[in-house]
């Protein structure tokens, strides 16, 4: 009956566009949804092309003349570009190596706690950083790790010299990335601990019968159920390696770690301050885009090379 | 994320800038009855009532129908920017940044207009501003043209606060006068306990008080300044920048300096209470104006007098500290030099009022503009205190010591009376001529603690050209120096190489630029 139908109607059928026809009243839902991206996401994308212009707002985004790659050069001629790139890339992979495993860690060890009352609490207290501002934890950790702080008034009763956390190069970066890790672990693991009520019980049961320890069912049940998510997961922090947390680094750098802790946002914000160059900070903006989406691009290619999950 | 936020709004401008102008026209022509009709901007502290008691105060003795557009003074620079983008223009634009000012020149959407403009539709106003300075109106100019008037700010020095109560305990009774003198004192700070707890937890300064010591060489690192051929120089590539360097490393790494300067004093970026000053772990600041150090007056010009921040919460800790603090003079330094950091009148700093390029062919309309402007805040005492704190008899009144106080307590927070049309509103540019009036107290006391003595400020009073291009890169260079010589990561003599490097890094091209204009005004 099908295959019959199919041959009739050709392209319009194997394309699957009848199924839109078919059933309109869901289609004409999505509608909505598509207009929104349509005007708000990509419409505005065409603002993008001031990267490429000595934009002007009497002359509007159609009207200013073309500059050529000259915003570009000049992100890359700056003295402090490759710095604050640097910076970029080195504290997002800190930021990557530490904080996606974490939450995985995390998940699997709530997930083996039993008691439900405890569970929740430790889930609940594990999400609360996550609803903090970086501008109020930020005047937190100020305080915490100043040199009159309890972190080093510890230090300095078991003996140790005291550590200006915030000011010195050796340690900002490793502020950045364990405060992060603070803040975002507890709500990172949602999605794992969703994935995680989804495996079939009867899994465990069967592994417990042929004598599998607590250890061995998370090697071989637990992570192999939960690789679709992490694969995912592991694409989209790849991509946005590029990104910054401005938030965070805004509220905790100072001029003294400005070697190792003035990022791509940072460096643009301060610019921003002084002109409002719109120009600059789209060019600055749409490089970031590229390299991101070229992380994407890879990534998802090799993860669907070694097992078969991908975005698309 | 900057760049997101700026593809969004230009997206959502793109989007609505035809909804936007179709309402604007409309609203326009509602309600025509032969008055000048102006759309307004300003710093707002609270969003403007309709029908205000102010507005509408204004509208009947000035014959005209004032529109104050309700934008949060908080995100003002980036929606007026949109609506901007969008092609509304406010008849009176309220700029606070003279970087914005600078771009929306060249952009061409102020009206352009000639000194003698404003000596015509407003001669009070155009007599301030000569007063105040000869220049005062060509600060403004961008290319050679006018497009805005500079708004007025009193000028404040940053001040020299002591801890009075820490001299009593370390014995001294007399403000150091010189730097030798200065620096005793701040080595007593750090090493001799001032607060008598019994542990070293002091220092003589931070932040905010480096720079007395930058002021003793005559420098203020942000500033540019004349030198003896009368040129304009930077101050924080000077030679003599290299021994104040020279005296803070020494200072660092006795352990006089708080290590910790190099994080602001500032509580936070709209605050100026020095947070290690009111903690009690300095004993010493140049942070912040004078009059935050202001004591509470019984005789001032409001029945309920203020008192300066950092005297507040210090006096939430310590009373008897709060009432000991002692305000001291800028030190001399070994060539003599003596000085301090201070804002201007008119500076770069200071906001602008122009006027949207509409108006460049509506010559009545800008007359009446202009003549609105110097009648709020350039023809009398009374107006400009009407403007500021509403109707005397309805909002306010004087009392038996010619004090003003407020009919209704609650406009007493200025919120309130922004609400009404009153406060910043109207009054974005106003003479300073009053500013003293029924404040006896304060201006004794100025007077007496010598606020203006040594001042410093900038000489240069515009935007260069090549600032935006140069200017964060060469900061994060003078900021990144400072700090390395200063804590002895690197050698004093790398002051010399930052110095070549300032220049070579666009440092060069700004003082062409800011020379050229300097001649321009000279």
């Amino acid at each position: 009956m099908q295959a019959s139908t199919e041959h009739k109607k050709g392209f319009f059928y194997k394309s699957g566009l009848y199924r839109y026809k078919k059933y309109g009243a869901l289609s004409l839902m999505l509608l909505p949804v598509i207009i929104y991206y349509l005007v708000f996401h990509y419409a505005s994308m065409y603002g993008a092309v001031i990267a490429f212009k000595d934009y002007s707002f009497m002359k509007g985004i159609i009207g200013s003349p073309w500059v050529g790659l000259a915003n570009f050069r000049r992100m890359f001629m700056s003295d402090s570009f490759f710095e604050v790139f640097r910076n970029t890339l080195v504290i997002s992979l800190y930021k990557l190596i530490t904080g996606f495993p974490a939450p995985i860690l995390f998940a699997i060890l709530l997930n083996e706690l039993n008691g439900g009352r405890f569970k929740k609490t430790v889930q609940t207290i594990s999400y609360l950083p996550h609803f903090l501002s970086w501008v109020i934890l930020g005047g937190m950790f100020m305080q915490l790790l100043s040199l009159g702080g309890p972190i080093n008034i510890f230090l300095k009763k078991i003996g140790l010299d005291p550590v200006f956390f915030l000011g010195d190069v050796r340690y900002f970066r490793s502020v950045l990335v364990i405060t992060s890790l603070w803040k975002s672990i507890g709500w990172s693991s949602i999605i794992y601990l969703a994935a995680l009520t989804g495996i079939d019980p009867q899994l465990y049961e069967a592994a417990r019968i042929d004598g599998a320890g607590k250890i061995k069912q998370i090697i071989h049940i637990t992570l192999p159920s939960l690789i679709p998510v992490i694969t995912i997961m592991f694409i989209f922090s790849v991509g946005s390696i590029i990104n910054d947390d401005f938030d965070q680094i805004f509220n905790l750098y100072n001029e003294a770690v400005y070697s190792v802790g003035d990022v791509i946002s940072t460096y643009n914000y301060r610019i921003g301050m002084i002109n409002n160059e719109y120009e600059y900070s789209t060019a600055v903006g749409l490089f970031k885009n590229v390299i991101a989406i070229v992380l994407i691009f890879i990534t998802n290619f090799t993860a669907k090379k070694f097992n078969d999950y991908g975005i698309w | 994320m900057m760049n997101k936020k700026i593809l969004g709004m230009i997206g959502a401008a793109l989007c609505c800038s035809f909804a936007l102008s179709g309402c604007g026209s409309e609203k326009g022509q509602e309600n025509t009855g032969g008055k000048t009709q102006i759309s307004w901007t300003a710093w707002l502290g609270a969003p403007v009532n309709e029908n205000a008691d102010m507005i509408k105060y204004w509208n009947d003795l000035l014959d005209v129908d004032i529109d104050v557009w309700n934008i949060e003074a908080a995100n003002y620079s980036e929606t007026i920017a949109l609506k901007i983008a969008g092609g509304e223009i406010p008849d009176v634009l309220y700029i606070p940044t003279m970087a914005s000012y600078t771009k929306y020149a060249k952009d061409g959407i102020l009206a352009e207009f000639t000194d003698e403009q404003v000596k015509e539709y407003a001669p009070k106003m155009y007599e301030t501003y000569k007063k105040t300075d000869e220049n005062a109106l060509s600060y403004r100019k961008v290319d050679g043209k006018l497009y805005g008037l500079p708004a007025l700010t009193t000028k404040y020095r940053r001040p020299m606060a002591y801890r009075g109560d820490w001299m009593e305990n370390l014995g001294e009774t007399k403000l150091p006068e010189t730097l030798d003198e200065f620096e005793t004192l701040m080595y007593k700070s750090a090493k001799n306990d001032p607060d008598g707890d019994g542990t070293k937890n002091t220092y003589g300064l931070s932040a905010g008080g480096v720079y007395a010591v930058y002021g003793a060489y005559g420098i203020v690192p942000e500033f540019w300044m004349e030198n003896e051929n009368g040129e304009l120089v930077f101050g924080g590539v000077q030679p003599k920048m290299k021994e104040a360097l020279a005296l803070l490393r020494k200072w660092y790494s006795d352990g006089v300096l708080d290590p910790e300067f190099i994080v602001s004093e500032k509580q936070s970026a709209s605050s100026n209470m020095s947070t290690p000053f009111v903690n009690g772990k300095i004993g010493f600041t140049a942070n912040g104006e004078d009059w935050h150090f202001k004591p509470k007056f019984d005789n001032s010009n409001e029945a309920v007098d203020w008192e300066g921040d950092n005297v507040k919460e210090l006096r939430k800790i310590d009373s008897h500290a709060a009432d000991s603090i002692r305000l001291g003079l800028p030190v001399k330094g070994p060539h003599g030099d003596c000085g301090l950091g201070s804002s201007s009148v008119i500076g770069t700093k200071s906001a602008t009022v122009s006027f949207s390029t509409k108006l460049q062919n509506d010559e009545k309309k800008l007359k009446k503009i202009f003549e609105v402007l110097e009648t709020i805040g350039f023809t009398s005492y009374d107006n400009l205190l009407t403007a500021k704190n509403g109707i005397k008899g309805v909002h306010w009144d004087f009392n038996e010591k010619n004090q003003i106080v407020y009919l209704d307590e609650k406009y007493q927070q200025y919120t309130e009376r922004a609400k009404i049309g009153a406060h910043t509103v109207m009054t974005t540019l106003a003479s300073l001529e009053w500013n003293n009036e029924g404040k006896e107290n304060e201006v004794e006391w100025r007077k007496e603690t010598k606020a203006d003595y040594g001042a410093i400020e900038n000489k240069l009073k515009t935007v260069l050209e090549s600032e935006g291009v140069y200017g964060v890169e060469l900061e994060k260079l003078r900021s990144e120096a400072y700090i390395s010589i200063i804590t002895g990561s690197k050698d004093l003599d790398y002051f010399d190489e930052f110095v070549r490097k300032w220049n070579t890094s666009g440092g060069e091209q700004l003082t062409k630029e800011a020379n050229e204009w300097y001649k321009g005004i000279k």
